[in-house]
């Protein structure tokens, strides 16, 4: 609570503390929150993205040609390039919720491919065989 | 200061060992194909990660009372973020924008936006901010090794400088937030993890700026007064910052832009199921931003979000290949299932994507022009299948001059996005009535396909549609076969014969005035009337030479009957003062006068007499005097009464004396009040001057007259002819016949009636003979 009555009451109880400054203002602790009763495993940062690798082939190409990594809600997260002689590998965050990513391999041209690959522990892997 | 090193590294490696094989057009030369290159004309750039992706926003949430306990409505700073990524083809960073747009200030407490990117501050060109249009360069901090900037010494500043809480409390005045672009350019293409953004991310204080929140990955900055770690509620440890002593975080980030908790309500209210996923490790309910959301606790903002401008990307060294000529379908006619074919000749290769097409008019509908899949051409071939509906007769023409889906081969750029219009004005579709020309019965006009002749050639074809040998633009009825110029007509309230009238002469009309001759059922040959409204007619029944008359209340008089020498006509004064009769037989011809209930003979006709060279309907012939007429003069005028082929006049007392003598039996004479006087004789006819007996010749119709007759109203002559069953009107000067009525049944006498009508009597001897009327324009 950050009301006018909070600091009043605050101020009266005599909490020291460290917002000397003008523009501090303490603030009342949520009371019984359920969040406050639970046992957070130690280390835990609270992360809602996992971080990607991502490496995408097209071995049976002639020439580089374009690919876009897309959210399963169609989202663009990477544009890049596939060459013919290696795999095109990125990095990028996806909600830890989500383990699934659109691919559209040649976006646009009459070969283009939309594939769904599957993330699994960090890693996404696709090969478009030509 | 320990600097996180959370993300790794060892994927960029992958891209670092590896060799990218050469492209076909590479203008920027970076080993990128400029088809391929997200960014074809920077050397330095070829790819892009967005974050959460393109145009979407993330957000992070952050308390500000650490190290004290907080209230956990993680509403005290609250940013939506985009963050783009731009690399090169070795997936290293040149550049990045961070894109923050504010949306609440739950706190009273004037905080400070920081940033904290984990690259050396000197791999650095360039920091700039852009708020309202306005850019402006930021410095870093110069005591941090790694780049630590301030964006905003106070995010009020991005609320137009607002004091108190702003878009947390709900029922206080919603404040719009001024979006805040940061831009960071690298000295040279640096190794960045996207999958780390929007990197270290914090807040501080504006009165004391070493007070900093970072999320629990980060230690903070070279500024931060690290002496504040371990005080108040404070539960760090090493790897896991700025939590408080049960490890809940001072700063949440959520991959997606959503509700947060209204003021003094815990996040665990809004989000219930943030307690399973704190107390598992984040194992579950990792969607609980997502699932269960509790929307009342949250503060329900009614402004959007302002879309994150697009990236304008740098094209200009690339090729674009253009149209240079057209090729359009020959100039004709077209039916539906033929194909349009337009050719397109580019300045350079190019490739036809999937959904490449052209854009075609036909009429006021918008076709699309599917064109060929090929690649590396310069040619490329669009078609279009006429569709049964289609229809464009004054030419079809291009909805827009453009190609859509063609790109250049080397660089990948749309080719030829527009070109010059082409004059298609000869392109024409026919039809369009819906119905395939393979079955169409008249594919060249749009047609519903009737066919009232059913020959295959549908009416919209069909010069001819009912066939009746008349063109149908000259046809009055074009689908009735009896219905032509020509044709008889008939009693039937329709323009049978195409000129104009209905029923003309055809419908049998007996005159009122007189009553109906037909109800007599008598062998009539001849009709004659008088002013005062009564009916003659010569009765020629074998044994009963009887003349009847009707007055004009139908009671009907009869006069003779006791000779058997053929009373075939009879003739009257105006005013009924006299009745002639003539008897035609060849054994007695004469003419006779009524006399009291007699006809008695006034002129007896010398012998030996002709005959008539053709035979009535019933096979008899007329012989010796022949069809008398009153001559408006004081006489009677008749043929053949002093000899074959002559024109007689007489009067009542047997007074006689020939007018004119004609080289052929006299089978009819007529008269008009104006002293005209004519006769038919063989196949002639003619006029002839009473006073003078000159004969003049008015026409020769090569088929014998059988009766003549004159209109008095109007002064036309008319004539009835034996083999063809026409009658005709005769010049009464200049002479010549034209046909009035044509196809009649069998031979009549004429008569013109009271009414002006010409009536016509189709004597039948011996039987009832039929009376018809027609009236003649």
């Amino acid at each position: 609570m950050k009301t006018l009555m909070t600091r009043l009451l605050a101020a009266q109880l005599g909490f020291a503390t460290f917002a000397c400054a003008p523009d501090a203002q303490p603030e009342q602790p949520a009371a019984q929150d359920t969040l406050r009763t639970v046992s957070i495993p130690d280390g835990f940062t609270f992360q809602t993205s996992q971080a990607v690798t991502a490496e995408l082939s097209a071995p049976g190409i002639d020439v580089t040609t374009p690919v876009v990594i897309m959210t399963v809600s169609g989202d663009v997260i990477v544009r890049g390039a596939i060459s013919p002689h290696e795999p095109f590998v990125t990095r990028f965050a996806l909600p830890t919720k989500d383990q699934q990513v659109r691919i559209v391999f040649a976006p646009g041209r009459a070969e283009q491919d939309l594939v769904f690959a599957t993330v699994h522990a960090g890693r996404l892997v696709h090969s478009f065989n030509q | 200061m320990p600097t996180p090193r959370t993300y790794t590294l060892a994927w960029l490696c992958l891209v670092c060992l590896t060799p990218i094989a050469a492209a076909a057009q590479d203008q920027d030369q970076d080993t990128i194909p400029d088809a391929a290159d997200v960014y074809p004309c920077d050397p330095n750039l070829s790819a892009s990660v967005f974050v959460p992706g393109e145009g979407s926003f993330a957000q992070i949430m952050f308390e500000d009372q650490w190290p004290a306990a907080s209230d956990l409505d993680f509403n005290d700073l609250v940013l939506a973020y985009n963050v783009l990524l731009r690399q090169d083809a070795l997936g290293a960073t040149k550049s990045l924008r961070l894109t923050l747009q504010p949306l609440a200030i739950g706190a009273e407490y004037h905080q400070g936006i920081g940033l904290h990117l984990p690259v050396a501050v000197g791999a650095v060109a360039a920091i700039s901010r852009t708020t309202g249009g306005v850019t402006q360069p930021l410095t870093p901090s110069t005591v941090d090794s790694e780049l630590v900037v301030d964006l905003s010494r106070d995010a009020r500043e991005l609320f137009g400088g607002v004091t108190g809480i702003i878009n947390s409390e709900p029922g206080l005045p919603q404040q719009s937030g001024q979006t805040m672009v940061i831009d960071i350019t690298f000295v040279a293409p640096t190794i960045v993890d996207p999958a780390a953004a929007p990197f270290d991310l914090f807040t501080f204080r504006t009165s004391t700026r070493a007070y900093e929140i970072h999320r629990p990955a980060y230690p903070g900055t070279a500024r931060m007064d690290q002496s504040l770690f371990g005080t108040g509620r404070d539960g760090s440890t090493p790897g896991r910052w700025f939590v408080d002593d049960t490890g809940l975080p001072q700063a949440l980030l959520l991959p997606i832009a959503a509700v947060y908790p209204k003021e003094g309500v815990a996040i665990s209210t809004l989000y219930p199921n943030i307690v399973a996923f704190a107390a598992s490790g984040g194992a579950s309910a990792s969607d609980f931003y997502t699932t269960t959301v509790q929307t009342s606790a949250g503060f329900l903002s009614s402004l959007a979000l302002a879309p994150i401008a697009s990236e304008t990307i740098d094209t200009s060294c690339l090729r674009t290949a253009s149209v240079v000529t057209i090729h359009p379908p020959a100039g004709r006619e077209y039916l539906d299932g033929e194909l349009l074919i337009f050719t397109l000749d580019f300045s350079e290769p190019v490739s036809v994507g999937p959904n490449s097409h052209l854009s075609i008019l036909i009429g006021t509908t918008t076709r699309t022009v599917p064109c060929t899949a090929t690649a590396g051409t310069t040619q490329v071939a669009c078609q279009y299948t006429v569709q049964p509906d289609d229809a464009d007769t004054d030419g079809i023409s291009f909805a827009l001059n453009e190609v859509n889906g063609i790109s250049t081969e080397a660089s990948g750029r749309p080719a030829g996005p527009t070109f010059s219009p082409v004059d298609m004005r000869t392109v024409t579709i026919v039809d369009g009535d819906g119905f395939p020309a393979a079955i169409d019965n008249c594919p060249r006009v749009a047609n519903d396909q009737s066919d009232f002749d059913s020959d295959g050639v549908g009416d919209a074809c069909d010069l001819d549609d009912d066939e009746d040998g008349t063109p149908d633009a000259q046809d009055c009825g074009p689908r009735n076969p009896s219905v032509f110029p020509g044709a008889n007509e008939q009693c039937n309230g329709r323009d049978d014969n195409c000129d104009g009238q209905v029923d003309e002469y055809a419908c049998v009309v007996p005159p009122a005035s007189v009553g109906n001759l037909n109800l007599y059922n008598h062998s009539i040959w001849d009709v004659d009337f008088d002013a005062v409204g009564n009916a003659y007619f010569a009765e020629y029944r074998s044994g009963q030479d009887r003349i009847h008359r009707i007055d004009p209340q139908g009671t009907r008089y009869t006069y003779g009957g006791a000779s058997n020498y053929n009373m075939g006509f009879s003739a009257v004064k105006p005013d009924g003062s006299v009745l002639i009769g003539v008897h035609s037989y060849a054994a007695h011809p004469s003419v006779v006068l009524q006399t009291g209930s007699a006809m008695v003979d006034i002129i007896s006709v010398p012998k030996p007499v002709a005959c008539a060279p053709w035979r009535h309907n019933s096979g008899y012939r007329v012989c010796g005097p022949a069809d008398p007429e009153w001559g408006y003069d004081g006489w009677f005028y008749a043929g053949n009464i002093s000899h074959t082929g002559d024109v007689s006049r007489f009067q009542e007392d047997g007074t006689n004396q020939v007018v004119a003598t004609l080289p052929d039996f006299v089978s009819t004479v007529a008269t008009l009040p104006t002293g005209e006087l004519f006769a038919g004789a063989g196949t002639k006819v003619y006029r002839i001057d009473r006073n003078s007996g000159a004969t003049t010749l008015l026409h020769d119709f090569s088929s014998y007259v059988v009766s003549i007759a004159t209109d008095p109203s109007t002064g036309r002559l008319f004539a009835e002819t034996y083999a063809d069953y026409t009658v005709w009107q005769v010049g009464t000067v200049a002479g010549g016949a034209t046909p009035r009525l044509s196809g009649l049944t069998e031979h009549a006498f004429l008569t013109v009636g009271p009414d002006f009508k010409l009536y016509r009597v189709r004597g039948k001897v011996n039987s009832a003979s039929t009376i018809e009327s027609y009236s003649i324009p």
